[in-house]
């Protein structure tokens, strides 16, 4: 019994350990994305546009 | 060189799905390769590594079966092994891939080149988000497996409509950025993703990630166009999601809004691989040019409507009232960009922003 019970202790510990070592963060694909083009005011609408802005969009 | 260890009789390796890795959240999800022997009975460790020690019955000694030395048995005292056992499972840890599911539910085996197979909204405001989108459109979020409550809340959830997946949803304020990177990101698919990106930057692009290993969603690379449009190129691992009519509430169409259209084209062109076919816009000099993969069309390309504004990929849903969507977007914490209105050739279009600022596009389908 107290044989099993330190076998699981082991292996919580290794456990703890990789999750450490791999800091178990999400796939970090977009960490190196440093704008947007909405940011710093850009496509805030209203009069700056003058209201005159025709869009796209699918035609077929 | 783990298949090199494993040639015991009886030894065999498998690879766990997402959902049996006990011990890891939705975020810690990882490609964990396990053993799986007829020892597994004897418990954890012995199960584990079965394969590389003998239990020597007469002493506390073990013997290490080491597959390189042929049937030779090297006698090593069990600190010793309990440090190979730290040492390999230390190596397998660091040596994990992120997993992150696929954007279908189906293995399709297909790759569409040069289509829209996926969309990522990068979002400062993940709550404000799944209630702004939630609310309009009936999208539902969840996080990409079981959580077993290690940690915070996900950066990454997966996004539904109706059963769909439709796509996935990024909280920037794990990405630690000094400024507000929210906007979707629309990822295309290509069939061979380290030969596309080898072309961005000579076409005067730029690489902002390099092809990045997903586990079953593929390879991913993050790239901005000539005029800095930021994009993503996909080469899924198993397969692009079957080609349909999107329904209502469901991504319709993709859409580039650049200074310079020729420029832009080349580069599509020459990156991916497009044939183009313009088509007139009423009472405007400008052409709205269609990127065709395969004779199909799969993007389109305008000069920006908002002048002095940074080039953008839009991304259209289809909806079946434009305008009662832009009728509750200031209350869910969004605003308007462009209202809803009609389109010289059929329909409604409108543009607007979620709570973080990300802009999306509005659009009835079909034209009529």
């Amino acid at each position: 019994m107290r044989n099993n019970i330190m076998r699981l202790a082991r292996v919580f510990l290794l456990l703890t350990v990789c999750l450490g070592l791999t800091s178990c963060e999400p796939p970090q694909v977009y960490g190196s994305v440093g704008y947007s083009s909405y940011g710093g005011g850009g496509y805030h609408g209203g009069s700056r546009y003058g209201g005159s802005v025709v869009v796209g969009g699918r035609i077929y | 060189m783990l298949a090199e260890l494993c040639r015991q009789p009886g030894c065999s390796l498998r690879r766990t799905s997402p959902s049996s890795v006990n011990g890891f959240n939705s975020a810690q999800r990882h490609n964990v390769t396990i053993f799986s022997s007829p020892e597994r009975a004897k418990g954890p460790i012995n199960w584990a590594f079965s394969f590389l020690k003998k239990r020597n019955q007469r002493s506390n000694e073990v013997a290490f079966a080491s597959p390189f030395a042929g049937n030779q048995v090297a006698p090593l005292s069990k600190v010793k092994i309990q440090l190979l056992l730290l040492a390999a499972f230390i190596a397998g840890c660091a040596s994990v891939t992120a997993n992150l599911p696929p954007i279908t539910d189906e293995h399709t085996g297909a790759r569409y080149h040069g289509r829209i197979v996926w969309h990522d909204l990068l979002t400062s405001t993940p709550a404000e988000s799944r209630k702004f989108y939630g609310e309009l459109f009936g999208w539902q979020f969840e996080k990409p497996g079981i959580d077993l409550g290690f940690g915070d809340e996900s950066s990454y959830m997966l996004i539904r409509h109706n059963g769909n997946l439709i796509g996935g949803m990024v909280d920037v304020n794990a990405l630690n950025r000094d400024v507000n990177i929210s906007q979707w990101v629309t990822v295309m698919s290509v069939s061979d993703i380290n030969a596309a990106v080898g072309r961005v930057a000579a076409d005067g692009g730029e690489v902002l990630t390099q092809p990045t290993e997903l586990g079953s969603r593929g390879t991913l690379a993050v790239v901005a166009d000539p005029g800095r449009a930021l994009f993503a190129m996909l080469q899924t691992k198993d397969g692009d999601p079957a080609e349909q009519q999107p329904a209502h509430n469901e991504w319709l169409w993709n859409e580039l809004w650049t200074d310079d259209v020729d420029r832009a084209t080349t580069f599509y062109i020459d990156v991916v691989g497009f044939e183009t076919e313009d088509h007139p816009i009423e009472n405007s000099d400008h052409k709205y040019r269609v990127l065709k993969a395969d004779d199909k069309p799969r993007v389109g390309v305008l000069v920006n409507p908002f002048e002095g504004e940074l080039p953008v990929w839009v991304n259209y849903i289809r909806v079946e009232d434009p305008a009662a969507i832009t009728a509750r977007v200031n209350e869910l914490g969004g605003r308007i960009i462009v209202e809803a209105q009609p389109r010289s050739i059929g329909g409604t279009v409108a543009f607007i922003a979620g709570p973080s600022g990300a802009g999306v596009a509005l659009q009835t389908w079909p034209l009529k």
